[in-house]
């Protein structure tokens, strides 16, 4: 066999180099409580206790109400109870997110009494990744509700990822969650621009990590691998600290969130959000005003939809009508609605005809055709289809 | 000849340029039973659509289909070879609607209009059956981020191309869980375009696809499309790693086809000079439109496309009939011009090629191909789209003045009989896996022994390990684990082997792309880079960006660089004894430096000037082959060197100044160094007279030197045989295309007087230009004794009297009479008792 090295050196040339074992490294025990939650020690929980309430910047940690708005818009019914709230976060080797990347931190934070608990969960060997998942996965019990900063984009198909390489059930596939990052852009981003957690904490809560002590993301997943090689817990210090503020925030910005919302005025809220968020407690004349503004705004399309089945439920039809034909041109469901109200309300076979084909033909040059949307069409049309012919012979 | 051939025009202006024609008789359709194992729902639409039986290889092909038989349908365009993955993938999603099957194209064209097809039988048998579906979706670049997850999610049929697989599917493959744990069939449409570099990344992508699909617990099964190979089976068998039933027997019904080899006038027979190929190939285009014949023009590059479009649009009276189609048209677009070539709105189409055409026009009456394609399959696709059910129609190549092309038309044994190339791929070339095994490690761990597509577990080891002790594995117990914050499939093109690459730049966009092996040779400082029938001129090469900026001018010249090139050996893998020579292949390790350039006119091909060049040097590995002519050659050829030795003309100075140069060193032979006695010495040329642009610069003194009569013959037979390898480098360099599917680019050919890749004798080397190596070269080893016979060949029916471009090289380059050198050196090494 060719010499593979010689021949590939050129190629190979920019690759890292491998740090050695280092024999007095200190171990994690030594530098943060907690305990190892397996024989072969391949699974380390650190703990921290925080008794509230907590000063944070200009704001401070405390337990507070969930509003039934938040919980309607995260898709739940029950009401919820502080306790349940499991806020997590990952440390990861990688921003790709990709089949090749670990979580090998995970941080949990929840309200106890009159305490908030933070659980870390570290990954001492890529190589027994099983038992790290099954050691976490005990924390995502059946009552708890998640709650993350992006997680819904990032850390939630990353561990549902690792479970599935290592071949177990994911424990956040079906559970409803609240993601504060979607949640807060609704509400700040026109008026702040960015909404990455740093500058929120920065802006709202008045938090300036001190940069002697803090990371940037970039830096982490080489501390992970050369921590892999020496076996030197300091090198994970800073890592853990990382992963404690950014739990931390997360109930701080929660709670500024709920202030947001229960107040009289809010402002610089996206429309169609916010219009959706009147019309679901109630408040229809709000909603309806809201989402007119929001037609001549960036979120047309949402709002003309909205609005129309708005009208529609309150039995103004005309106006549905007119939002519907206005959508018409590049909408299926205004086309599917102008169809229904042709062949129900009006009796007008021929025209639900040409509503409901135009459909088809739009559904057709999708780049996705949809199945679903297309069995459905066919019936309509099968349907109106006969109603002419029976329309005929009387 | 003298029958008229249907549709060509009978003028005798044009039948006196037919070389040669093949007709084939109309053929009636071959039919079979639909196969009764298809479930009965898919019966129902069949007879609905009036199709109560289906061509005997759409039969064939069903059949083995759903008799679990991997599948390549190799029959001819338009011969129904959708159907025959269509109608078993349906069937397997009315038997379990939960399968899933993936569709791979190579352009989106294509892709588009294969997923409206699939669509239109999908409703039909969701409304017949009552069984709703997810979808079919496209996956690829353009997908909106929004819409991808619901289509991974949720599509049964997937239509995506390989880079998309590979960059955007497999490295995020847990969310296609779904897909992967039901996936039934992977389609891969015209599989022979998976050739050379992207090919042998192409076969690494589906190892890695088979391996995470077994992950999720499936095996799926594969059927092909393909044109017409020379090694159809084991091409494919070699690509995918399975064993595939390959289908060819056409059993569509066929019209009468007529085809014509046809060859441009010569305009000066001395130097071989034919008139311009895209002029007869307007005046033929103009002849089909104005009698209403529905055509096809295929040229080579767009800038052709666009000029001949508008030299047909002056010409005729109805410039609306014409229409030079791009790439990258919207479906509706494309399906316009269908419906309008359809109605007979539009009679002539210009493209560039059969792939990006991506439309259904039927078939036509005629085609005709501007200039060889570059392989005989693709001349015989492109033909291929001639003909609708049942009606006569005309394939017409018109030869360019290229050596393959002059050669093509006078042995129309190749295109008649169609002996299509071999295709050929490397899967496991050095560089090509390294980079491939990273992104299977990043998709999931490697046992150590585990192995990879055809590849052992020793070996793949090898490769790991070394990933290891550069860092990027983690190894716990026996499993090798993916350690880098980077995404690997990111910084890999699949059409290179991602060995440092240069960009070339013009004006702010990146036109093309090259290996930084060839960047020197191809794009150094005032080269000419030849792209898509422009010229550009290298105005910068920037070694520490890996740029390269260049300017678009017309210019009347191009360029070829000088370099010094050593060879290293690393491992020699065969030898053989053949006739006058003997012949190895091997692993070399090529070090290259370019050294100058010279300017050299279009046409007439006489050298400008030449001028030096301060270029690093460049080292590769890659796979070659060389072959070295025997002692016993070599004296032959010297002895009748004695005799073939034509005396120059060197100018009415040339006595001063050989007294001149004879007094310079001491009258004394500067070889041996024995004084002249009675008779003067001979004052010889170092560098050939005939290499030079003029005889100022051939006979600068430092160019001169005295040699005694001996040393002077000595050094004159050297000159010779040099001379004639020079000769029979260039030949060859020009013939290899034409048993290997590449591109001239792909492969060098090189001569060395002492070659130590021969033990000091002279040598002629081919090597690969990617680095690692396709298997071109050493492709070659086995098909010596044809190569050079079939040299004997071109060098004795080139028209040409002395030496062309064509066959041995433009006189300038290889002196005067290398043809006739060429000829003397063949002469000892092919056999011609066979």
């Amino acid at each position: 066999m060719f010499d593979l090295e010689k021949i590939l050196k050129d190629t190979l040339k920019d690759k890292r180099i491998n740090s050695i074992k280092d024999e007095d490294a200190r171990e994690l025990s030594e530098i943060l409580p907690g305990e190892y939650l397996n024989k072969s020690k391949t699974v380390y929980r650190a703990e921290f206790i925080y008794r509230l309430p907590l000063s944070y910047g200009t704001r401070e940690l405390s337990r507070f109400d969930i509003p039934e708005v938040i919980l309607s818009w995260a898709g739940m019914d029950n009401p919820v109870q502080i306790n349940n709230l499991l806020f997590y976060d990952t440390e990861t080797t990688g921003l790709s997110g990709g089949v090749g990347t670990w979580a090998f931190l995970t941080g949990i934070g929840r309200f106890e009494s009159d305490q908030f608990i933070v659980r870390q969960y570290f990954m001492l060997d890529p190589g027994s990744e099983d038992e790290y998942l099954s050691e976490l996965a005990k924390e995502f019990t059946e009552d708890i509700i998640p709650v993350s900063f992006n997680g819904r984009s990032y850390d939630s198909n990353l561990l549902n990822s690792r479970c599935i390489m290592n071949e177990m059930k994911p424990f956040l596939i079906n559970q409803k969650d609240i993601d504060l990052l979607y949640l807060a852009r609704r509400l700040w981003r026109k008026e702040l621009g960015r909404c990455n957690l740093g500058y929120l904490e920065e802006q709202l809560l008045g938090i300036a990590r001190d940069p002697a002590d803090d990371l940037p993301s970039e830096d982490i997943p080489e501390l992970y691998f050369e921590y892999l090689e020496t076996g030197n817990a300091e090198l994970m210090h800073k890592v853990f600290k990382h992963n404690v503020s950014d739990i931390l925030s997360m109930p701080v910005l929660f709670a500024l969130i709920v202030e947001v919302i229960n107040s009289e005025d809010p402002q610089s809220i996206d429309h169609s959000a916010l219009a959706r968020l009147y019309r679901d407690l109630g408040y229809e004349k709000e909603a309806e005003a809201c989402f007119k503004k929001g037609l001549t705004g960036n979120n047309t399309v949402i709002c003309r939809a909205q609005l129309s089945f708005l009208y529609k439920r309150q039995n103004r039809l005309p106006e549905a009508i007119a939002l519907w034909q206005a959508a018409a041109e590049s909408e299926i469901y205004a086309l599917i609605e102008l169809a229904k109200h042709a062949e129900h309300k009006v009796k007008d076979f021929q025209s639900a005809l040409n509503w409901t084909q135009q459909a088809m033909k739009l559904a057709y040059e999708n780049e996705f055709v949809d199945g679903r949307q297309i069995f459905e069409l066919q019936k309509r049309l099968n349907r109106i289809k006969q109603k002419i012919e029976r329309s005929i012979d009387n | 000849m003298d029958s008229i051939i249907r549709r060509f025009p009978p003028d005798e202006r044009f039948t006196k340029n037919i070389m040669a024609v093949q007709e084939i008789p109309a053929k009636v359709g071959e039919y079979c039973e639909i196969p009764s194992q298809l479930s009965d729902t898919i019966k129902d639409i069949l007879a609905d659509s009036n199709i109560n039986k289906l061509y005997s290889h759409q039969g064939e092909a069903i059949s083995q289909a759903l008799a679990g038989n991997h599948l390549a349908i190799a029959t001819g365009v338009a011969s129904g070879k959708s159907l025959c993955y269509q109608l078993p993938v349906l069937d397997s999603w009315l038997r379990d609607k939960e399968s899933r099957s993936m569709f791979l194209y190579p352009t989106k064209a294509l892709a588009q209009d294969q997923k409206r097809e699939l669509a239109d039988l999908l409703s039909r048998l969701m409304e017949i059956s009552g069984q709703s579906c997810g979808g079919i979706g496209i996956y690829d670049g353009d997908t909106p981020t929004s819409q991808r997850k619901m289509i991974s999610q949720r599509s049964n049929f997937i239509f995506t191309n390989p880079d998309m697989l590979h960059l955007g599917i497999m490295p995020h493959h847990t969310r296609w869980a779904k897909f992967f744990s039901n996936l039934r069939y992977v389609i891969i449409d015209e599989v022979h375009t998976y050739r050379g570099i992207f090919g042998s990344h192409f076969t690494n992508v589906i190892r890695r696809l088979k391996r995470i699909a077994a992950f999720y617990g499936s095996h799926p099964q594969f059927i092909c499309t393909s044109a017409t190979l020379a090694n159809t089976s084991k091409f494919i068998t070699k690509l995918i790693e399975e064993d595939v039933q390959v289908i060819d027997k056409d059993g569509s019904p066929q019209g009468r086809k007529s085809y014509v080899l046809y060859n441009p006038p010569l305009v000066n027979r001395e130097l071989a000079i034919r008139r311009s190929a895209m002029l007869e190939t307007i005046a033929l285009g103009e002849y089909f439109t104005e009698t209403d014949q529905q055509s096809i023009i295929f040229a080579h590059t767009r800038r052709m496309v666009e000029l001949i479009v508008s030299y047909l649009q002056r010409n005729l009276k109805n410039p609306d009939n014409v229409l030079g189609y791009r790439s990258g048209y919207l479906a509706k677009q494309r399906r316009e011009i269908e419906s309008e070539m359809k109605a007979g709105d539009i009679n002539t189409v210009v493209a560039t090629s059969a792939l990006e055409l991506g439309i259904d026009v039927g078939g036509l009456d005629v085609i005709v191909i501007n200039g060889y394609p570059g392989s005989i399959a693709s001349t015989l696709q492109q033909w291929g789209r001639a003909g609708r059910t049942g009606d006569d129609s005309l394939g017409i190549l018109v030869a360019g003045s290229d050596l393959i092309d002059q050669y093509l038309v006078k042995h129309p044994e190749y295109l008649f009989k169609g002996i299509p190339e071999q295709a050929l791929i490397n899967p496991d070339n050095p560089f090509i896996l390294l980079h491939q095994l990273e992104c299977a490690l990043f998709e999931k761990p490697f046992r150590s022994g585990e192995g990879f597509g055809a590849l052992n577990g020793a070996e793949t080891d090898q490769y790991l390990d070394l990933l290891q002790k550069y860092g990027k594995v983690h190894r716990s117990g026996d499993k090798y684990l993916w350690k880098s914050d980077t995404y690997p499939a990111s910084s890999i093109s699949l059409r290179t082997t991602g060995s440092g690459e240069y960009l070339l730049q013009c004006e702010g966009l990146v036109i093309g792309k090259v290996d930084e092996a060839s960047a020197y040779w191809m794009v150094h400082p005032q080269a000419v880079y030849i792209h898509n029938g422009q010229s550009y001129l290298v105005k910068e090469l920037d070694f520490e960006k890996h740029l390269a900026i260049l300017d678009n001018q017309p210019l009347d010249y191009y360029t070829q660089s000088i370099s010094r090139t050593d060879y290293e050996l690393l491992q020699e893998t065969g030898r053989d004894k053949e006739k006058g020579a003997d012949k190895y292949q091997g692993q070399v390790r090529v070090e290259r430096q370019v050294t100058g350039f010279k300017r050299i006119k279009w046409g007439s091909q006489e050298i400008l000037d030449q001028a030096p060049l301060d270029m690093p040097v460049t080292e590769m590995v890659t796979m070659a082959y060389w072959f070295s002519p025997t002692d016993e050659t070599i004296e032959k050829l010297k002895e009748s060197g004695n005799w073939n030795n034509t005396p120059n003309q060197y100018g009415a100075a040339w006595k001063k100044l050989s007294e001149k140069v004879r007094s310079r060193d001491g009258f004394a032979c500067q070889n041996c160094g024995i004084t002249e006695t009675d008779k003067a010495f001979h004052v010889h040329h170092k560098i050939p007279f005939k290499q030079f642009v003029n005889r100022y610069e051939a006979n600068r003194e430092s160019n001169l030197i005295t040699l005694c009569p001996t040393c002077h013959l000595l050094a004159e037979q050297e000159a010779y045989v040099q001379s004639s390898l020079a000769g029979l480098g260039w030949l060859l360099q020009n013939i290899a295309p034409l048993h290997l599917m590449c591109d001239r680019s792909d492969i060098r050919v090189d001569v060395q007087q002492q070659s130590n890749l021969a033990e000091g004798r002279p040598a002629v080397i081919f090597h690969d230009t990617v680095p690692g190596g396709i298997g071109l070269s050493t492709r070659i080893y086995s098909q010596h004794k044809k190569i050079l016979a079939q040299a004997l060949d071109i060098v004795n029916s080139c028209e040409c009297s002395a030496g062309c471009p064509a066959c041995t090289g433009p006189v300038a380059e290889s002196g005067e009479g290398a043809k006739a050198k060429v000829k003397e050196l063949l002469k000892y090494l092919v056999q011609t008792d066979v």
